[in-house]
């Protein structure tokens, strides 16, 4: 398993920065680049800017040469005059490109890790003292790219990510503009040391039920109950990290308090205990489902347990809690 | 965007329908119902042909091109194929990715027009068009509004149409690399064969044949018929006046260097007979000139081209070899026979040429013989019998052919030259403007002791011809103006219209002058006189300086007109909050200026008074006004040389 999963890992990172599996030449300049893109900011100036002629500008530069062959060759003036100003053209985009671009800036402002499928996203802001047109990013596990058309002071931009399970570093990003007229790519990176969590999609396990809650007879709870069955005890005040659910939103349009409702017979009396080993199917199957129980406890309100093969998260309950079952699963 | 896609088809049916594009009428309609077919589509909201079908069509358009333009002409078929491919290829397009393939082809299909004309009409044509493709390029990478986008184009391609043009002026012009087939577009009033029985369609053309500029005071008299001189014909065929074998072998003259040189700057022909005005010489490259005095290219003319005219000497020739007498006597002599006796009695009763050319012209005088463009036709075997003697009606190449044959019956050495007659004369510029309907023949004939000399018989019968241009021909007006049918000349009765077309045509010989006969000559020249001998070799490095300042000032004005003007306030408010030690630009305005009082204690008042100006003008909308910013800069100058103690 844990041999499957290395190289695993090490496939994404190959896939993830293609730079590194090319020759040393591009090895080297990805090392530059990286160190100087490096950050969860980036204001894109003259240093981070990079400008090629497009593929299309390519075909526009030999479709100048064309022209100019022409032009000498029949002694026709115009088509010279032609041929010149298409290059002239591509020069004149090549500084509306850049001025596009520049003095722009790109900030992380915050990861949301989240279910394989959900997806994991990521939010960015770009702040432009200037109208910046047509601004695409590229990622390499990106849902679909993304193209703002227009940013005219600031907007907010999410990405969604293609991840499979697990921890991944962000890694980097490609803002690239063809503007104007699509002959020249005007683009700069930014790499992310942080990390995002695609955690496993959470799957109900039908299969192996019955078998399931004869061994364990307290996750039949998970299925059968929910706290509304529960006899209403008292309101303790809020407490960061208490499921959202639980709020009694009545009082706070009263008194402007934050009260959660307290249920008998609830914390403490149940604790579950949620082992990898016991499931069946594969791992992925495994974690799928482990990722199901972890979330309704939660919703619920339990308190449990997770035994990973060798690691045991201990008994507790709370968000900072189903955040770190979640946060392990993902990494198994 | 979709509109965007007809606009570029609309463009390929403009260009196809354009009148100086010979692509024939089948081509013409395929176009024009591909467009229809697009039309359709777009109209339906339906993109993307199957390629299936797009083959098919393409094959078969591909036999119709072929079929409608001659194999032979490369160049029409050429670019008939390639807008033909590039309308199959907008059908085909869906993804932006061939979209923008076909805007990059069309920078090469749309300026393919200057193959074929170089109007400035056509220029103007061709810039429009290429600025819709940028517009619809700019859309396809961004939806911007219409209004934008053009703006946006318009600035662009001028701002890069004034910087290759200086390019173009200054940049060093290379010498074409090899020969290339060109076009075949010519309307010339002249041919190499000359029958004038045949009907001939002279005279309907109003294009220009080509302008000659004169340094001042040169000009021609205004009085004196202006003959150009461009093609002999010296052997008779029975139907045919054949151009002379030594048409195109260059020969020796001497310059006459009591007259002036001037410049020709002729239309395209397709023909590399050259015009000027008796005997001359040219130092242009590649202009020979003949042994009859008369000039050539070595290839033909297919694009407007100048060259400088030297009047030369014509050869002295005292004595006729035998064989050349015989040779230009030569008549076939069983046709007809009425116009041998003829010219045999007047022999007779001659003793000089001059003589028997006198009973000729009193013989076409006394005949009441008139000028006509539209003759009547004849259909004997013996052509001149009929003219002569019959009909009594015709246009130059009659009368010309029928006097040469006249004088060789007689046994005067005579020849047909063919070229133009008269010119219009533009007042304002100073140049003579010659037209395809000033086309005309008239002959010379040989005189032992004195040479060739000039006759026009034409002159007989319609005296006005000599001067001027056929189209201020008084007599034949009416005619004329119906051979023509529409067009400016035709209208010139009327003042305005008059005045407008000799507008056009001024506009038109400056654009010809100065863009299209640009040429290494020329630019040679004018580097010359701009930076003398030494200069010129750094013009070069010179341009692409300019350019790049020029692109440098672009480069910082579009970025100052992007930024976003500071007001004023928060500009001193900034310099302010710089002044201290700790940072303060996250600071809110109030705590910050807090800060600056403790730190600059001295400054307290004024300080307070910097913030409640502020405060007045960023949160009340006050005017930050003269004084306010005057305090403020005291404010900060003081705090400065106060730091500085």
């Amino acid at each position: 398993m844990s041999f499957a999963r290395a190289s695993n890992i090490g496939h994404f990172k190959r896939s993830g920065d293609p730079a590194l599996s090319e020759g040393y030449i591009s090895h080297f300049l990805s090392r530059v680049i990286r160190k100087k893109h490096e950050g969860d900011r980036i204001t894109l100036k003259h240093n981070t800017i990079y400008v090629i002629p497009s593929t299309t500008g390519l075909g526009f530069v030999s479709v100048s040469a064309l022209n100019f062959v022409l032009g000498i060759n029949y002694q026709n003036n115009l088509l010279l005059g032609v041929a010149y100003l298409m290059i002239i053209l591509l020069v004149v985009s090549i500084i509306y490109g850049y001025l596009n671009m520049s003095g722009a800036q790109i900030r992380l402002v915050s990861i949301q890790s989240a279910h394989r499928s959900t997806p994991p996203t990521a939010t960015f802001e770009l702040n432009t003292k200037a109208r910046l047109q047509q601004l695409s990013i590229e990622h390499n596990h990106i849902k679909q790219q993304i193209t703002l058309p227009v940013v005219e002071a600031s907007e907010l931009f999410s990405i969604e990510f293609e991840f499979p399970r697990g921890k991944h570093s962000l890694g980097r990003f490609k803002f690239i503009s063809h503007f104007p007229f699509g002959l020249v790519s005007v683009w700069s990176y930014l790499y992310c040391n942080k990390c995002i969590y695609a955690y496993p999609d959470p799957v109900v396990d039908k299969s192996n039920r019955q078998e399931f809650e004869s061994h364990n007879r307290e996750a039949q709870l998970v299925h059968s109950s929910s706290h509304l069955s529960d006899e209403f005890k008292q309101l303790v005040p809020y407490q960061s990290g208490t499921n959202m659910h639980r709020i009694s939103w009545r009082h706070f349009a009263k008194t402007q308090q934050l009260l959660v409702k307290d249920y008998e017979g609830e914390t403490g009396a149940r604790t579950l205990g949620f082992d990898f080993d016991t499931l069946e199917g594969n791992v992925e199957e495994r974690l799928e489902k482990l990722c199901y129980l972890v979330l309704q406890a939660h919703q619920n309100n339990l308190c449990y347990a997770l035994k990973l093969g060798p690691r045991l998260i201990k008994a507790a309950q709370g968000e900072q809690h189903k955040v770190t079952c979640l946060e392990a699963l993902s990494d198994y | 965007m979709i509109t965007n896609h007809l606009t570029i088809t609309l463009s390929y049916l403009l260009i196809t329908f354009l009148p100086v594009t010979p692509f024939g009428t089948p081509f013409n309609i395929l176009m024009l119902l591909l467009a229809i077919w697009h039309g359709v589509m777009v109209y339906k909201k339906n993109t993307g042909v199957k390629n299936s079908l797009l083959n098919i069509i393409a094959i078969l358009g591909i036999a119709i091109t072929v079929i409608s333009i001659n194999i032979t002409n490369t160049v029409e078929l050429f670019v008939a194929l390639m807008l033909l491919a590039c309308q199959l290829k907008v059908l085909q397009a869906t993804t932006n990715r061939q979209w923008q393939q076909i805007h990059v082809l069309n920078f090469f299909t749309i300026p393919s027009v200057f193959l074929f004309s170089q109007s400035l009409y056509v220029a103007l044509m061709v810039m429009m068009l290429l600025g819709i493709n940028l517009v619809a390029m700019l859309q396809l990478q961004h939806r911007a509004s219409l209004a934008y986008s053009g703006k946006f184009t318009l600035s662009t391609v001028l701002l890069s149409m004034a910087l290759s043009i200086l390019l173009l002026i200054f940049m060093p012009k290379l010498p074409a690399f090899w020969q290339m087939p060109g076009p075949t577009l010519a309307k010339t009033g002249l041919t190499e064969d000359v029958d004038p029985f045949n009907i001939v369609k002279l005279a309907k053309s109003d294009e220009l044949a080509f302008r000659a500029i004169f340094s001042d005071g040169s000009q021609p008299q205004i009085n004196t018929p202006l003959y150009w001189r461009a093609i002999i014909h010296d052997k008779f065929d029975g139907n045919q006046w054949r151009m002379s074998n030594l048409q195109n072998v260059s020969s020796n003259l001497t310059a006459n260097s009591n007259q002036p040189p001037y410049k020709i700057i002729a239309q395209a022909s397709n023909l590399p007979w050259l015009y000027a005005l008796e005997h001359a010489i040219s130092p242009t490259k590649a202009v020979n000139n003949n042994y009859f005095g008369t000039l050539f290219r070595t290839d033909k003319i297919t694009s407007t081209f100048e060259y400088q005219v030297q009047p030369a000497n014509a050869r002295q020739q005292v004595h006729m070899p035998n064989w050349q007498y015989r040779f230009y006597t030569t008549l076939p002599e069983q046709l007809n026979p009425k116009t041998q006796a003829l010219a045999k009695q007047w022999d007779l009763s001659s003793t000089t040429t001059k003589q028997f050319i006198d009973l000729m012209q009193l013989y076409f005088v006394t005949q009441a013989f008139s000028y006509t463009l539209t003759p009547d036709v004849t259909n004997s075997e013996h052509k001149v019998d009929q003219f002569l003697f019959e009909y009594k009606n015709g246009f130059c190449g009659h009368y010309a052919s029928s006097v040469a044959i006249l004088l060789r019956s007689a046994g005067i050495p005579a020849r047909l030259v063919s070229g133009y007659l008269g010119a219009e004369y533009n007042n304002q510029l100073g140049y003579f403007s010659v037209y395809q309907y000033d086309a005309h023949a008239w002959v010379e004939y040989y005189v032992p002791n004195e040479g060739w000399k000039v006759l026009d018989p034409t002159a007989w019968v319609s005296p006005d011809r000599l001067l001027g241009s056929l189209s201020e021909h008084q007599t034949l007006a009416g005619e004329f103006q119906q051979n023509l049918g529409l067009s400016l000349v035709a209208w010139s009765d009327f003042k305005a219209v008059n005045w407008l077309r000799l507008q056009l045509e001024q506009l038109d010989y400056q654009w010809t002058r100065w863009v299209l006969n640009f040429d290494q000559q020329k630019q040679a020249s004018l580097l010359q006189a701009l930076f003398g001998a030494k200069g010129k070799q750094w013009v070069g490095a010179l341009v692409i300086l300019i350019i790049s300042v020029v692109l440098t000032l672009l480069f910082f004005y579009v970025k100052r007109a992007q930024q976003v003007k500071e007001a004023l306030a928060i500009k001193r408010y900034r310099q302010l909050i710089g002044l201290s030690k700790k940072n303060l630009s996250a600071a809110p305005p109030k705590r910050a200026v807090d800060e600056l009082i403790q730190q600059f204690t001295d400054h307290r008042e004024m300080l307070q008074q910097f913030y409640a100006d502020f405060a007045a003008n960023r949160y009340q909308g006050k005017s930050f006004g003269k004084n306010q910013n005057k305090h403020a800069k005291n404010l900060i100058n003081s705090i400065k040389t106060k730091a500085k103690r």
